[in-house]
Protein backbone atom coordinates (compact mmCIF):
# COMPACT_ATOMS: atom_id res chain seq x y z
CA UNK A 1 0.00 0.00 0.00
CA UNK A 2 1.45 3.34 -1.05
CA UNK A 3 1.51 6.32 1.26
CA UNK A 4 2.87 9.82 0.99
CA UNK A 5 5.49 10.87 3.57
CA UNK A 6 7.64 13.96 3.96
CA UNK A 7 11.32 13.26 4.52
CA UNK A 8 13.93 15.65 5.86
CA UNK A 9 17.65 15.13 5.82
CA UNK A 10 20.08 16.34 8.42
CA UNK A 11 23.84 16.99 8.33
CA UNK A 12 25.84 14.48 6.29
CA UNK A 13 22.66 12.91 4.87
CA UNK A 14 21.59 16.28 3.53
CA UNK A 15 24.99 16.59 1.92
CA UNK A 16 24.67 13.19 0.29
CA UNK A 17 21.02 13.53 -0.79
CA UNK A 18 21.78 17.09 -2.01
CA UNK A 19 18.29 18.21 -0.92
CA UNK A 20 16.81 19.48 2.34
CA UNK A 21 13.57 17.55 2.13
CA UNK A 22 11.23 15.78 -0.24
CA UNK A 23 7.78 14.27 -0.45
CA UNK A 24 7.73 10.65 -1.44
CA UNK A 25 5.13 8.04 -2.39
CA UNK A 26 6.46 4.90 -0.81
CA UNK A 27 5.44 1.30 -0.27
CA UNK A 28 7.91 0.97 2.63
CA UNK A 29 6.07 -0.28 5.69
CA UNK A 30 8.43 1.07 8.34
CA UNK A 31 11.38 3.42 8.83
CA UNK A 32 13.86 0.60 8.20
CA UNK A 33 12.44 -0.16 4.75
CA UNK A 34 12.27 3.54 3.96
CA UNK A 35 15.93 4.01 4.87
CA UNK A 36 17.00 1.14 2.64
CA UNK A 37 14.86 2.52 -0.19
CA UNK A 38 16.56 5.91 0.22
CA UNK A 39 20.01 4.39 0.62
CA UNK A 40 19.76 2.70 -2.76
CA UNK A 41 18.65 6.04 -4.20
CA UNK A 42 21.30 8.28 -2.59
CA UNK A 43 24.07 5.91 -1.62
CA UNK A 44 24.13 7.04 2.03
CA UNK A 45 27.39 6.32 3.84
CA UNK A 46 25.64 5.81 7.19
CA UNK A 47 23.39 2.95 8.19
CA UNK A 48 20.88 2.19 10.92
CA UNK A 49 23.53 1.65 13.57
CA UNK A 50 24.95 5.17 13.16
CA UNK A 51 21.69 7.04 12.59
CA UNK A 52 18.55 8.01 14.43
CA UNK A 53 15.12 8.39 12.94
CA UNK A 54 12.37 10.68 14.16
CA UNK A 55 8.76 10.53 13.03
CA UNK A 56 6.58 13.57 13.68
CA UNK A 57 9.15 15.18 15.98
CA UNK A 58 9.83 12.11 18.13
CA UNK A 59 12.82 9.84 17.95
CA UNK A 60 11.61 6.28 17.41
CA UNK A 61 12.65 2.74 16.52
CA UNK A 62 13.42 1.80 12.93
CA UNK A 63 10.59 -0.73 13.19
CA UNK A 64 8.01 2.04 13.63
CA UNK A 65 5.29 1.76 10.98
CA UNK A 66 4.82 4.60 8.54
CA UNK A 67 1.47 6.32 8.11
CA UNK A 68 0.11 8.65 5.45
CA UNK A 69 1.40 12.19 6.01
CA UNK A 70 4.19 11.28 8.44
CA UNK A 71 7.15 13.60 8.69
CA UNK A 72 10.30 11.51 8.81
CA UNK A 73 13.72 12.92 9.74
CA UNK A 74 16.96 10.98 9.56
CA UNK A 75 19.57 12.35 11.96
CA UNK A 76 23.22 11.36 12.23
CA UNK A 77 25.17 12.29 15.35
CA UNK A 78 26.92 15.64 15.09
CA UNK A 79 30.09 16.56 16.99
CA UNK A 80 31.68 19.64 15.42
CA UNK A 81 32.49 22.60 17.62
CA UNK B 1 21.60 50.03 39.72
CA UNK B 2 24.98 48.89 38.44
CA UNK B 3 25.45 50.80 35.18
CA UNK B 4 27.38 47.97 33.53
CA UNK B 5 24.38 45.67 33.76
CA UNK B 6 21.51 48.17 33.79
CA UNK B 7 20.17 47.27 30.34
CA UNK B 8 19.68 43.66 31.36
CA UNK B 9 18.64 44.42 34.94
CA UNK B 10 15.69 46.47 33.60
CA UNK B 11 14.26 43.18 32.32
CA UNK B 12 11.69 41.77 34.74
CA UNK B 13 13.33 38.33 34.24
CA UNK B 14 16.65 39.70 35.58
CA UNK B 15 16.40 42.57 38.04
CA UNK B 16 18.51 42.67 41.21
CA UNK B 17 17.88 39.03 42.08
CA UNK B 18 18.73 37.77 38.60
CA UNK B 19 21.94 39.78 38.52
CA UNK B 20 22.82 38.34 41.92
CA UNK B 21 22.20 34.82 40.56
CA UNK B 22 24.54 35.55 37.67
CA UNK B 23 27.20 36.90 40.03
CA UNK B 24 26.95 33.79 42.23
CA UNK B 25 26.97 31.30 39.37
CA UNK B 26 29.92 29.06 38.56
CA UNK B 27 30.15 28.04 34.93
CA UNK B 28 32.70 25.76 33.30
CA UNK B 29 33.23 26.04 29.54
CA UNK B 30 34.99 23.06 28.00
CA UNK B 31 36.41 23.89 24.59
CA UNK B 32 37.51 27.44 23.80
CA UNK B 33 37.02 27.14 20.03
CA UNK B 34 34.27 28.20 17.65
CA UNK B 35 31.39 27.52 20.05
CA UNK B 36 33.33 28.53 23.13
CA UNK B 37 34.28 32.00 21.86
CA UNK B 38 30.80 33.62 22.00
CA UNK B 39 29.87 31.55 25.07
CA UNK B 40 32.81 32.92 27.06
CA UNK B 41 32.34 36.51 25.93
CA UNK B 42 28.62 36.64 26.74
CA UNK B 43 29.05 34.90 30.09
CA UNK B 44 31.65 37.44 31.16
CA UNK B 45 29.77 40.41 29.73
CA UNK B 46 26.59 39.33 31.57
CA UNK B 47 28.46 39.29 34.88
CA UNK B 48 28.74 35.57 35.59
CA UNK B 49 30.86 35.51 38.75
CA UNK B 50 33.04 32.45 38.19
CA UNK B 51 34.08 31.15 34.79
CA UNK B 52 36.34 28.18 34.11
CA UNK B 53 37.91 27.63 30.70
CA UNK B 54 39.27 24.22 29.78
CA UNK B 55 41.16 23.68 26.52
CA UNK B 56 44.46 21.94 25.81
CA UNK B 57 44.91 23.45 22.35
CA UNK B 58 47.00 26.33 21.02
CA UNK B 59 45.78 29.12 18.74
CA UNK B 60 46.31 28.25 15.08
CA UNK B 61 45.94 30.55 12.07
CA UNK B 62 43.13 28.35 10.68
CA UNK B 63 41.11 28.98 13.88
CA UNK B 64 40.82 32.73 13.49
CA UNK B 65 37.91 32.82 11.00
CA UNK B 66 35.58 31.49 13.70
CA UNK B 67 37.30 31.65 17.09
CA UNK B 68 36.78 35.35 17.53
CA UNK B 69 38.39 35.60 20.97
CA UNK B 70 41.79 35.31 19.33
CA UNK B 71 43.84 37.65 17.17
CA UNK B 72 46.84 37.16 14.91
CA UNK B 73 49.06 38.12 17.88
CA UNK B 74 47.92 35.06 19.85
CA UNK B 75 49.15 32.41 17.41
CA UNK B 76 50.87 29.52 19.18
CA UNK B 77 49.61 30.50 22.64
CA UNK B 78 47.35 28.44 24.86
CA UNK B 79 43.68 29.06 24.02
CA UNK B 80 42.57 28.79 27.64
CA UNK B 81 45.24 31.28 28.73
CA UNK B 82 44.49 33.82 25.98
CA UNK B 83 40.75 33.50 26.63
CA UNK B 84 41.28 34.12 30.34
CA UNK B 85 43.27 37.29 29.59
CA UNK B 86 40.53 38.46 27.22
CA UNK B 87 37.79 37.94 29.82
CA UNK B 88 39.84 39.65 32.53
CA UNK B 89 39.97 42.77 30.32
CA UNK B 90 36.31 42.52 29.37
CA UNK B 91 34.96 42.38 32.91
CA UNK B 92 36.96 42.57 36.14
CA UNK B 93 33.88 41.35 38.10
CA UNK B 94 34.49 37.81 36.83
CA UNK B 95 36.87 35.39 38.46
CA UNK B 96 38.32 33.38 35.62
CA UNK B 97 40.29 30.14 35.91
CA UNK B 98 42.03 28.40 33.05
CA UNK B 99 42.72 24.67 32.72
CA UNK B 100 45.30 24.26 30.00
CA UNK B 101 44.98 20.54 29.41
CA UNK B 102 42.67 18.08 27.72
CA UNK B 103 39.76 16.88 29.79
CA UNK B 104 39.96 13.14 30.49
CA UNK B 105 38.46 10.51 32.76
CA UNK B 106 41.11 11.09 35.42
CA UNK B 107 40.90 14.87 35.73
CA UNK B 108 37.25 15.62 34.92
CA UNK B 109 35.88 15.24 38.46
CA UNK B 110 38.39 17.67 39.88
CA UNK B 111 37.99 20.20 37.06
CA UNK B 112 34.19 20.14 37.43
CA UNK B 113 34.14 20.15 41.21
CA UNK B 114 33.93 23.95 41.65
CA UNK B 115 31.20 24.49 39.03
CA UNK B 116 27.42 24.09 38.89
CA UNK B 117 26.86 24.38 35.17
CA UNK B 118 28.95 23.01 32.32
CA UNK B 119 28.82 24.22 28.72
CA UNK B 120 30.15 21.62 26.33
CA UNK B 121 31.85 23.34 23.39
CA UNK B 122 34.06 20.41 22.40
CA UNK B 123 34.30 18.94 18.93
CA UNK B 124 34.39 15.14 19.37
CA UNK B 125 32.11 12.37 20.61
CA UNK B 126 34.56 10.99 23.20
CA UNK B 127 34.70 14.32 25.06
CA UNK B 128 30.98 14.96 24.68
CA UNK B 129 30.03 11.62 26.21
CA UNK B 130 32.67 11.89 28.94
CA UNK B 131 31.35 15.35 29.90
CA UNK B 132 27.75 14.18 29.73
CA UNK B 133 28.35 11.11 31.91
CA UNK B 134 30.35 13.15 34.43
CA UNK B 135 27.61 15.80 34.62
CA UNK B 136 25.08 13.03 35.30
CA UNK B 137 27.19 11.34 37.97
CA UNK B 138 28.24 14.59 39.68
CA UNK B 139 24.78 16.18 39.32
CA UNK B 140 25.65 19.23 37.23
CA UNK B 141 23.64 21.22 34.74
CA UNK B 142 24.80 20.82 31.14
CA UNK B 143 24.28 22.65 27.85
CA UNK B 144 25.58 20.78 24.81
CA UNK B 145 26.14 22.14 21.32
CA UNK B 146 27.54 20.76 18.11
CA UNK B 147 27.64 21.85 14.50
CA UNK B 148 27.99 20.37 11.05
CA UNK B 149 28.59 22.77 8.15
CA UNK B 150 25.47 25.00 8.18
CA UNK B 151 23.57 22.98 10.77
CA UNK B 152 23.78 22.33 14.44
CA UNK B 153 21.98 21.08 17.47
CA UNK B 154 21.76 21.90 21.15
CA UNK B 155 20.56 19.99 24.22
CA UNK B 156 20.04 20.98 27.87
CA UNK B 157 20.20 18.75 30.95
CA UNK B 158 19.69 19.49 34.61
CA UNK B 159 21.06 16.42 36.34
CA UNK B 160 20.79 18.11 39.72
CA UNK B 161 16.99 18.01 39.61
CA UNK B 162 15.74 15.62 36.96
CA UNK B 163 15.57 11.95 37.83
CA UNK B 164 12.66 11.20 35.55
CA UNK B 165 13.97 12.91 32.42
CA UNK B 166 16.03 11.17 29.73
CA UNK B 167 19.79 11.51 29.39
CA UNK B 168 21.81 11.40 26.16
CA UNK B 169 22.66 7.72 26.69
CA UNK B 170 18.94 6.88 26.55
CA UNK B 171 19.18 7.94 22.90
CA UNK B 172 22.78 6.94 22.15
CA UNK B 173 23.72 4.13 24.56
CA UNK B 174 27.17 3.92 23.01
CA UNK B 175 29.58 6.62 21.88
CA UNK B 176 29.31 6.95 18.08
CA UNK B 177 32.52 6.04 16.28
CA UNK B 178 34.62 9.12 15.51
CA UNK B 179 34.90 8.17 11.85
CA UNK B 180 31.17 7.99 11.22
CA UNK B 181 30.68 11.72 10.89
CA UNK B 182 33.35 14.24 10.04
CA UNK B 183 34.29 17.25 12.18
CA UNK B 184 34.77 20.90 11.20
CA UNK B 185 38.28 20.28 9.99
CA UNK B 186 37.16 17.70 7.46
CA UNK B 187 33.67 18.95 6.63
CA UNK B 188 34.32 22.71 6.68
CA UNK B 189 32.41 25.34 8.62
CA UNK B 190 31.51 28.99 8.21
CA UNK B 191 32.68 30.98 11.25
CA UNK B 192 29.30 32.56 11.88
CA UNK B 193 27.64 29.14 12.19
CA UNK B 194 29.66 28.30 15.30
CA UNK B 195 28.92 31.87 16.48
CA UNK B 196 25.16 31.32 16.19
CA UNK B 197 25.20 27.98 17.98
CA UNK B 198 27.57 29.14 20.70
CA UNK B 199 25.28 32.11 21.26
CA UNK B 200 22.25 29.80 21.46
CA UNK B 201 24.06 27.65 24.02
CA UNK B 202 24.97 30.68 26.11
CA UNK B 203 21.39 31.94 25.92
CA UNK B 204 20.16 28.62 27.35
CA UNK B 205 22.88 28.69 30.02
CA UNK B 206 22.00 32.22 31.15
CA UNK B 207 18.30 31.33 31.24
CA UNK B 208 19.16 28.27 33.35
CA UNK B 209 21.01 30.48 35.83
CA UNK B 210 18.06 32.89 35.93
CA UNK B 211 15.73 29.89 36.42
CA UNK B 212 13.80 30.71 33.27
CA UNK B 213 12.29 28.23 30.84
CA UNK B 214 14.87 26.36 28.73
CA UNK B 215 14.82 23.66 26.09
CA UNK B 216 13.21 20.56 27.64
CA UNK B 217 15.54 17.80 28.79
CA UNK B 218 15.23 14.96 26.31
CA UNK B 219 14.83 17.21 23.27
CA UNK B 220 17.20 18.25 20.56
CA UNK B 221 16.90 21.62 18.88
CA UNK B 222 18.10 21.31 15.32
CA UNK B 223 18.55 24.38 13.17
CA UNK B 224 19.62 24.63 9.56
CA UNK B 225 21.14 28.04 8.86
CA UNK B 226 20.91 27.54 5.10
CA UNK B 227 17.12 27.61 4.97
CA UNK B 228 16.44 28.54 8.64
CA UNK B 229 14.35 25.42 9.22
CA UNK B 230 14.13 24.44 12.85
CA UNK B 231 12.85 21.41 14.72
CA UNK B 232 12.57 20.30 18.31
CA UNK B 233 12.72 16.50 18.42
CA UNK B 234 12.01 14.59 21.62
CA UNK B 235 13.29 11.28 22.88
CA UNK B 236 12.15 9.06 25.73
CA UNK B 237 13.86 7.77 28.83
CA UNK B 238 15.11 4.24 28.23
CA UNK B 239 14.68 1.59 30.92
CA UNK B 240 17.81 -0.07 29.50
CA UNK B 241 19.92 3.12 29.59
CA UNK B 242 23.52 2.29 30.58
CA UNK B 243 23.67 5.49 32.68
CA UNK B 244 20.33 6.65 34.10
CA UNK B 245 18.36 3.39 34.41
CA UNK B 246 17.88 1.49 37.67
CA UNK B 247 20.67 -0.99 36.94
CA UNK B 248 23.24 1.11 35.10
CA UNK B 249 26.48 -0.32 33.73
CA UNK B 250 28.19 3.09 33.94
CA UNK B 251 28.51 3.94 37.62
CA UNK B 252 31.74 5.87 37.66
CA UNK B 253 33.92 7.72 35.23
CA UNK B 254 36.50 5.33 33.86
CA UNK B 255 38.31 4.65 30.66
CA UNK B 256 35.66 3.89 28.09
CA UNK B 257 35.30 0.17 28.06
CA UNK B 258 32.57 -1.90 26.55
CA UNK B 259 31.77 -5.01 28.54
CA UNK B 260 32.00 -8.05 26.32
CA UNK B 261 29.47 -10.85 26.51
CA UNK B 262 32.06 -12.76 28.58
CA UNK B 263 32.30 -10.18 31.36
CA UNK B 264 30.31 -9.14 34.41
CA UNK B 265 30.85 -6.11 36.63
CA UNK B 266 30.57 -7.69 40.05
CA UNK B 267 30.53 -10.93 42.00
CA UNK B 268 27.01 -12.11 42.63
CA UNK B 269 25.90 -14.90 44.99
CA UNK B 270 24.88 -17.48 42.43
CA UNK B 271 28.33 -17.67 40.84
CA UNK B 272 30.80 -20.39 41.67
CA UNK B 273 33.97 -18.33 42.02
CA UNK B 274 37.32 -19.44 40.67
CA UNK B 275 40.36 -17.39 41.65
CA UNK B 276 42.86 -17.91 38.84
CA UNK B 277 45.63 -16.33 40.91
CA UNK B 278 45.49 -19.28 43.32
CA UNK B 279 44.53 -22.09 41.00
CA UNK B 280 45.16 -21.60 37.29
CA UNK B 281 44.37 -25.25 36.49
CA UNK B 282 40.62 -25.35 35.98
CA UNK B 283 39.54 -28.56 34.25
CA UNK B 284 36.85 -27.82 31.70
CA UNK B 285 35.80 -31.48 31.53
CA UNK B 286 34.86 -31.52 35.19
CA UNK B 287 32.80 -28.38 35.05
CA UNK B 288 29.19 -28.73 36.18
CA UNK B 289 26.89 -27.47 33.37
CA UNK B 290 24.27 -26.49 35.94
CA UNK B 291 26.58 -24.03 37.66
CA UNK B 292 27.63 -20.53 36.58
CA UNK B 293 31.35 -19.96 36.98
CA UNK B 294 32.93 -16.59 37.63
CA UNK B 295 36.66 -16.43 36.95
CA UNK B 296 38.76 -13.63 38.27
CA UNK B 297 42.40 -12.61 38.46
CA UNK B 298 44.27 -9.43 39.42
CA UNK B 299 43.18 -7.20 36.56
CA UNK B 300 40.58 -9.13 34.58
CA UNK B 301 42.74 -9.72 31.53
CA UNK B 302 43.90 -13.29 32.12
CA UNK B 303 40.44 -14.36 33.26
CA UNK B 304 38.88 -12.85 30.13
CA UNK B 305 41.20 -14.88 27.88
CA UNK B 306 40.51 -17.95 29.95
CA UNK B 307 36.73 -17.57 29.64
CA UNK B 308 36.99 -17.01 25.88
CA UNK B 309 38.83 -20.34 25.59
CA UNK B 310 36.26 -22.12 27.75
CA UNK B 311 33.42 -20.71 25.67
CA UNK B 312 35.09 -22.04 22.54
CA UNK B 313 35.11 -25.44 24.20
CA UNK B 314 31.36 -25.08 24.58
CA UNK B 315 31.14 -23.96 28.23
CA UNK B 316 28.56 -21.19 27.94
CA UNK B 317 28.04 -20.72 31.68
CA UNK B 318 31.39 -19.00 32.32
CA UNK B 319 32.14 -15.33 33.01
CA UNK B 320 35.11 -13.11 33.74
CA UNK B 321 35.12 -10.39 36.40
CA UNK B 322 35.76 -7.09 34.61
CA UNK B 323 38.72 -5.20 36.05
CA UNK B 324 39.67 -8.15 38.25
CA UNK B 325 40.36 -7.78 41.97
CA UNK B 326 42.05 -4.40 41.33
CA UNK B 327 38.90 -3.01 39.74
CA UNK B 328 36.90 -3.20 42.95
ZN1 LIG C 1 19.59 7.63 30.18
Amino acid sequence: MYKKVKIEYFAVLREQAKINSEELETSSADARELLSELTSKYNFSLNESTLKVAINEEYCEFTTKLNEGDRVVFIPPVAGG
Amino acid sequence: MNTRYERQMILPEVGDTGQEKLRNSKVLVIGAGGLGAPVLQYLAAAGVGHIGICDHDKVDLSNLHRQILFTSKDLGQSKAYVAKKFLNQLNEDCQVSSFEFRINYKNIEEVMSNYDLVIDCTDNFQSKFLIHDACFLFKKKLVQGSIYQFEGQIQCFDFNHSDSSPCLRCLWPEVPTPGCVSNCQEAGVLGIVSGVFGSLQCNEAIKMILEMEVLDQGSTLTLNLKNLSQRIIKWKKSKDCPLCSLGPSIRKISESHKLTEFEVLEKKGHFTEVDLREDPSFDAKEADPNKEYLFFCQRGIRSLHFVKELRELGLKNTYSLFGGVDGK
